[in-house]
Order: C-alpha cells, then structure tokens, then sequence
C-alpha cells in the first residue's frame, strides 16, 4: 500500500480458535499524525498492537512500515525499523536506576561487542538520556531504582525508553491509565510536542485526552474496524454513539 | 575487593605447603567455576542443569592431550573451541523457544549424561570408568623458553592469576552495558525483545561465555588432580555448582566463589573424618541456608553492611 502512510495493515487478520480478534483490518497511519484507538473493553486494542509489533503472529494480511512488507519480521527488527511501543502496565526493569532504563533502551542498536565494551556511558549519551527524561518530564531522580518509583513515573520512564530511541511510529497503549487529571494533561501536552518528530498511535479511554491530542480516531469492536475519522465525525454518529461509547459524553 | 583476594593467594603461594597450595588451587578453580554459572543464572537468569558438561569436556581434551605430548598452546584453544561450538548447537536448540529456560535446562542435561555414559563407553579413547590417569602437567613452550609447570607451587600461581584473570572478566562484563542487558534479559524476555535487542543471541553468547570459563576451570584442574574420570561430566557436579551459587548468593559472582572455596576446602578437609555423612551436612546446611538467608551469604554479608552504614550515619 503506497500511500504516504508510515505504518498500515492489509486485511489483517487474527483469531484465537473461534475468537476472532482481528477480522480483516485494513488500517494507515499519516508521518507526523496522532491516532488515537478507542474501543470497549476486549475489543482487540491492545491485540492489535501486538499483532503490529510481531509479539502475536498473524494469521494472514499485511504490515507495512514505510513501504515495507514486515509482516515477517520478528519484533525486535520491527523496533530497529523504528516502530516502537509501550505497555499498558508499565515495562521496566525495576532493579535498575531510571538512567540506565533508558540507557539500555538507547544501546538497544548496538551490537553485542559494542555492549560489551562500555563500562560508564559517555557524556554526551548522558545528555541524550537526560534530554529525553526532561521531555517527558523527567528531571529528577535519574540515579533511583526504578521499582521504587510511583506508577505515573515508571510510565514516564518507559516513554523515555522508547522515544530516546528515536521511532517513526511510537505506539503508545493507555498511556494515561492510573494517571491523575494533572498528568493525563502533561502527557498530552508531551504527546503535542512529541508529534513533530513522528507518528503515534494511542489506545485511550480518555475522552478528554483524545479530544486533545488526536488527529483522526480509530474505532474497534470485537476485532474489526467499524470507524475511523475525526472526533466531530464521531460525535455525530448515532451507531458509534450507541454501541461503542454507551454513556460517554464526548 | 579482587586485588586484595589477588595479594592474599599470592602472599599464601609463598608461605604455604605444596601440599596445600594444590588444594588451594582446587578450591579457586571450582570458585571460578560457579562464579560463571552466577555470571549465567544470577544475571541472565539462564539455569543451566549441564554446565558441568563443558567442566568435563575441558579436563578430557586437556587430559589426553597432555599424555599424548601435545602442545599447552595449541590444547587449550582447541578445547574452548569445541566448547563454545557445542555450547552455540545447544543454546541454538535450547534457546529457539522464546521463555522457556526449561527445554534448554533439559537439553543440557541429558547431553551431560550422554557425555558421561559416551566417557565410559569409550574405553581405547577415554580409558572408561577409571578415566585419563597420570596427566602431567603442562610445559608452556615459546620462542624457545620452557615454562614448566610441574611444581605444585608454579602451577598455584598460575591457576591463581588465570582464575582472578577470568573473575576480572565476568566482573566486568557484568558491569558494562551488556551486564545491563542481562539482567533485563532475566527480568522481562519480552521488553528486551521490543527494545530491539535479539534475545536468542544475547542467551546464546552467555552460554558460550559460561561454556568457555567451565572448559577453562576443567582444564586447570586436570593437571592438579592428574585424572580426567566420567564422573567430571556428571549431574552431581552440575548440581553442586547450582547449589554453591544458591549459597552464595546469585547475582554477586564474588559469593558463590568464596562458597564453592570454602565447601571445596572444606570437602577436602572434613570428607576424610565424616565420610559417610559429608554429604548430609552440605544438604542440611542448604536447606537451613534456603530457609534462613535465601539471598545467600552474599545477602547476609549486603545487610550487614548496610546495618553498619546505617548506625554510623545514626551516630554521627
């Protein structure tokens, strides 16, 4: 599919015995554009991240990263491509500091040799490292073990983790969930500023972040793409209101 | 910490018995040996059930190489190289399934066996159940200088520096970027793999590296015990390793290497007296240990310090 996107699907297509999770998906995703992913809960959100980043195989249809076919690439190629995600729960190594999360994040191109040879990162990673915490607002405790950090910042570390690794698409699943109102604000404002260097992709449930950071809005139900277009078109669609938002006021 | 261990073998190389210098270097050599399966399992989290395999394998191939004159020089590559090729065919058979130390924990385990059952079978070559017997120790020959290493006192010291030499090694690599990827690697497979790191390889070089040290440790002790026996391949010795680093605490590589010393040591020392129930009292104590202190002696020795470190602050 050559149509400017930096990450689509064809007909991607994934079930689970009789479950299907991905009924045919044909998805595109514009440089630069914020996509938000919205769905009730077990509707193939985070499913289809997965199936995105090579961590589930699918079972036929495409994906294509910049006009390439990396639908057989396993996931950690994807990431070298620059199609990077997050966790909704998230993924640290809690036993070490903050800097070296995101430190090892940085080295993740190097080869084994390379790793092998640096004992103290140089200071110009350092201010790399330290550029990339302040962007998600990150200035203090570099030197803390992670684990021992609140859940609203280990979530920021993993957010450095992956944009210090400089992505063409960051995937980002729930970024604000367990967030306060306060932090769900300065993600999104992140989120703004984060979206002159590339394209993200987010599963929310925030109406209230959606609203300010995306671009276009993608709808999932039981695996299947129902809708995708901009928040007023979703506003004034009485079947989406319906059955995918129920009482959510957007 | 390594220096002043370095200062204290080398000051007991010059005022100790022979005697007691070969068994010294016995207890280095199986202190280095479960540092690298620290190295494996306390930082990548990579349980190997056949490290022993590579032990054994080392102590043959220099075993029969030394009895049939071959070149110290030439030995030892040779054998890290079929070491570290078997190490890569297992780790690539073992690792493939993504999370499952289990299959490779297995594998291991069964070719140790193999192994085992192979150096008794194979009479003419490894000269069955009694082994390599009368293994000389090697001359080092180069440019034309010998360096002999048949006194007991010439070979401590170079067991003692080959030994500190591969500790150096693990601490420092543990200590470096890749140190890092390890640990992330026991953590969470799945994060790392998403990172852009390619685990299979990372698993693949730890083993290779552990293979090579164990091979290594095998090959010094060939020439102190002077015999290479089917049992060196066996899973009590793999066992044993697993439990010296259990001890001692994984993840510090300096706990399981004083433990194994110091069991080693003591091996030696109590075995003759309690011979039959040597073996009951290491066990006893294990338990106890796994019950009392399960981060090892290396945890107890950590919050001791930590204690110490805490009250003087207090004080001050």
């Amino acid at each position: 599919m050559n149509n400017g996107s930096v990450l689509s699907t064809v007909n991607l297509k994934k079930s689970f015995g009789g479950l299907v999770v991905a009924g045919g998906i044909n998805f595109s995703v514009m440089p630069f554009e914020v996509r938000c992913i919205i769905g009730p809960n077990g509707a193939g959100k985070t499913t289809f991240f997965n199936l995105l980043t090579g961590l589930i195989p699918i079972d036929s249809g495409k994906v294509i990263l910049e006009n390439k076919d990396i639908t057989k690439l396993s996931s950690s190629k994807r990431q070298n491509m620059g199609l990077i995600r997050t966790f909704q729960a998230p993924r640290i190594f809690p036993e070490m500091t903050v800097m070296e999360n995101v430190l090892l994040s940085y080295r993740s191109q190097s080869s084994i040799f390379q790793l092998m040879k640096v004992l103290k990162p140089k200071s110009d990673v350092l201010d790399k490292i330290n550029e990339t915490l302040k962007k998600v607002g990150f200035s203090h405790f570099i030197n803390i073990e992670a684990g021992s950090l609140s859940h609203g910042q280990k979530k920021r570390v993993e957010m450095a983790m992956a944009i210090v690794q400089q992505p063409k698409i960051l995937l980002m699943d729930e970024p604000t969930a367990g967030m306060t109102a306060r932090e769900t604000h300065e993600i999104a404002d992140m989120i703004n500023i984060l979206r002159k260097e590339m394209a993200i992709v987010t599963v929310e449930h925030d109406m209230e972040f959606v609203r300010e950071v995306a671009d276009k809005i993608t709808v999932l139900y039981r695996g299947d793409l129902v809708h995708e277009g901009t928040l007023d078109e979703l506003e004034n669609d009485p079947f989406i209101q319906e059955i995918y938002l129920g009482s959510v006021d957007i | 910490m390594l220096i002043g261990l370095l200062i204290l073998f080398l000051i007991v190389g010059f005022v100790a018995p022979e005697y007691l210098l070969d068994l010294l270097a016995t207890a280095v050599i199986f202190g280095v040996f479960a540092a690298s399966a620290d190295f494996s399992y306390g930082y990548a989290g990579i349980m190997n059930l056949g490290s022993a395999l590579y032990f054994g394998l080392g102590a043959y191939i220099m075993g029969y190489g030394l009895k049939a004159s071959a070149n110290p020089f030439l030995l030892i590559p040779s054998a890290l190289i079929v070491s570290i090729i078997l190490s890569l065919v297992i780790g690539y058979v073992g690792f493939r399934v993504k999370a499952s130390q289990t299959h490779f924990g297995l594998i291991g385990l069964a070719i140790t066996l193999g192994f085992e059952q192979l150096a008794i079978s194979l009479y003419g070559l490894t000269g069955g159940s009694n082994g390599i017997t009368n293994v000389p120790r090697p001359v080092f020959s180069f440019f034309g200088l010998d360096l002999d290493l048949s006194s007991p006192t010439l070979y401590y010291f170079y067991v003692i520096v080959v030994s500190m030499g591969i500790f150096f090694i693990l601490w420092r690599l543990v200590n470096t970027d890749f140190g890092r990827a390890l640990q992330a690697l026991r953590h969470d497979e799945t994060k790392l793999e998403t990172m852009g790191y390619h685990p299979l390889k990372v698993k693949m070089t730890v083993n290779a590296i552990t293979a090579a040290i164990a091979s290594l440790a095998g090959m010094l002790l060939v020439c102190i015990s002077g015999i290479a026996y089917p049992s060196l391949f066996g899973v009590g010795l793999s066992m044993s390793v697993l439990i010296w680093v259990a001890l001692g605490g994984t993840g510090s590589l300096i706990g399981p290497f004083i433990i194994a010393m110091i069991l080693k040591l003591s091996e030696s020392m109590l075995s003759s007296t309690f011979e039959n129930s040597y073996t009951l009292i290491i066990g006893l104590v294990f338990v106890i240990m796994v019950i009392v202190a399960p981060t090892g002696v290396f945890g107890i020795g950590k919050k001791i310090f930590q204690y110490i470190k805490r009250t003087e602050v207090e004080q001050s």
